[in-house]
């Protein structure tokens, strides 16, 4: 069990110094692993200093990403050094006493929010500011896309596909093995949708990039407009691009999407593949299901009995994947264009090749 | 008996609702509040149509199986070479109608697993052997598979319209 008095006993060995945890919270809506805001005081007498810490730790069944947490501690450790701005990592640590030995990791808390007051407001005002929380999106994407990763050992953690023809390929074979090892019972409407996606997966990505997964609202910190620190690595990946896009979860409807990605093609450097872009909608789609049908295992089998295990673990197979069923054997972009975010206009945006 | 089980489920629900989550303020006690009524509109849905959905999607699956059994008579598949001698096995076992047994979801559940199995192993094969089944059997085997996961999702799609509330 996280308590305080529990983080500020495991603290105190880890600093080698005496630890009081003034404030211990878990952050909502947090689902794949628990996150804890840990407020302390660090050491004694004149060394005594305020620490903001963010604990991350494993589920009892793991995680609802069927990816190691320490795969994503080694990616906040290697980003540190390199412009993509992330919060300090500290350490990492599994097989304790404290937390039932689940895995953790610690970093340093980046001043900031996830969320951005008035991005909903109507009118001019409201407009630029989505237009700016947009572009500066891009920007930092682009400098994700665009940045060496061997230059910072990325290469090292993360799986590293053969050439950029074969970077989307590479990113489908991983998560389909992750389906088949995970998934909570057969559903052969997915293997026939895998299949399917299997004959169009595109070839014409641009680089290897990493990718961050999970992006958007919710998920980066921001303060005063711009981005501060970029969060939740656990679907980093080396891949295409416009994966990053596809799973942007609301970006591309801030602001007109054309001139979004006109502004992120000028900072990274290079276009994206319009189909590339749906392929990668229809493939986020799959690839979230993994992660949420996943987690049901772990809800069968007692680890991890939350009631939203349970309806994300249900729901997804058929919410999710089971829409890309009913597209089987459509075009992709006709496909895509099913599942697309909406315009503000409420039409599906599919990139086009004139755009 | 009376209540049903889903008159009970709704009024539970409507207690949540009305009684319950006006006064819940700590995030999580409210998103567990949330996934909680997401489910028990499930389940409300689920107690009444699970066993005949079930029933018909089992009969209909192995209708599916038994002509594609058939059709495959003499067919090499070679990513699946024992796919006929499985299909013949799995359609060998009585279905829970044809065996008089008293059908309960758990034993419908079950049958539905393993012909669910064998219908993906012939998705695999299907796909996997299109050279030896040869085009027009390959898109017919697919036609047939294909128009059965479209019932199967149209009989399905009450249980998982009702999940279709927040997750958390």
């Amino acid at each position: 069990m996280v308590d305080a008095a529990a983080t500020a006993g495991y603290f105190a060995e880890r600093f080698d110094a005496p630890v009081t945890v003034s404030s211990l919270h878990q952050t909502f809506p947090g689902q794949s692993r628990e996150t804890w805001m840990v407020s302390a005081e660090v050491g004694e007498g004149a060394r005594r200093r305020h620490r903001d810490l963010v604990l991350r730790i494993d589920l009892p069944s793991g995680g609802i990403v069927p990816l190691p947490l320490e795969r994503e501690w080694e990616v906040y450790r290697r980003l540190w050094p390199s412009p993509v701005p992330v919060a300090e990592p500290l350490w990492f640590d599994e097989g304790l006493p404290f937390a039932e030995g689940r895995a953790h990791m610690v970093r340093e808390l980046v001043e900031g929010a996830t969320s951005v007051p008035g991005l909903t407001e109507p009118g001019p005002e409201g407009d630029e500011l989505r237009r700016g929380v947009a572009f500066e999106h891009a920007e930092k994407l682009a400098l994700v896309h665009s940045l060496d990763w061997e230059e910072y050992g990325l290469d090292e953690v993360l799986p590293v596909p053969a050439s950029p023809a074969e970077a989307v390929r590479h990113e489908f074979e991983t998560w389909k093995q992750l389906w088949f090892e995970h998934r909570s019972a057969p559903y052969p409407e997915i293997t026939d949708v895998l299949y399917w996606l299997e004959e169009h997966i595109p070839t014409d990505s641009p680089r290897v990039s990493l990718i961050k997964g999970n992006n958007g609202i919710g998920e980066e910190i921001w303060r005063d407009g711009r981005i501060v620190a970029m969060s939740d690595w656990e679907l980093a990946a080396l891949g295409d691009p416009a994966q990053d896009w596809a799973f942007s979860q609301g970006m591309l409807g801030l602001w007109d999407p054309d001139e979004t990605l006109a502004h992120y093609e000028a900072a990274a450097g290079f276009r994206l593949s319009p189909r590339t872009m749906a392929f990668s909608q229809l493939f986020i789609a799959f690839k979230a299901t993994v992660c949420l049908n996943s987690a049901l295992r772990g809800f069968m089998d007692g680890r991890d009995r939350r009631p939203a295990v349970a309806v994300m673990g249900i729901s997804s197979p058929r919410n999710s994947a089971g829409r890309l069923a009913s597209l089987v054997g459509m075009d992709i972009e006709e496909a895509a264009a099913a599942i697309a975010p909406r315009r503000s206009s409420g039409s599906p945006y599919i990139r086009r090749d004139e755009s | 008996m009376r209540p049903s089980a889903r008159e009970l489920l709704d009024s539970i629900a409507e207690a949540l609702d009305t009684r319950v989550a006006p006064t819940v303020t700590d995030p999580w006690a409210a998103s567990s509040l949330r996934s909680i009524r997401t489910l028990l509109s499930h389940l409300s849905v689920r107690v009444e149509a699970e066993l005949a959905i079930l029933a018909d999607g089992n009969a209909d699956l192995r209708e599916v199986l038994a002509v594609a059994r058939d059709r495959l008579q003499g067919c090499a598949t070679p990513s699946h070479p024992s796919m006929l001698e499985d299909l013949q096995t799995a359609l060998a076992q009585p279905s829970v109608r044809e065996s008089g047994a008293l059908a309960t979801v758990a034993v419908l559940e079950e049958e539905s697993a393993a012909l669910n199995e064998q219908l993906e192993r012939l998705v695999r094969v299907v796909h996997d052997d299109r050279a030896s089944l040869g085009e027009e059997l390959q898109a017919e085997l697919l036609t047939a598979i294909r128009a059965f996961i479209a019932r199967q999702l149209e009989r399905e799609a009450p249980l998982y319209d009702a999940l279709a509330g927040p997750m958390f």
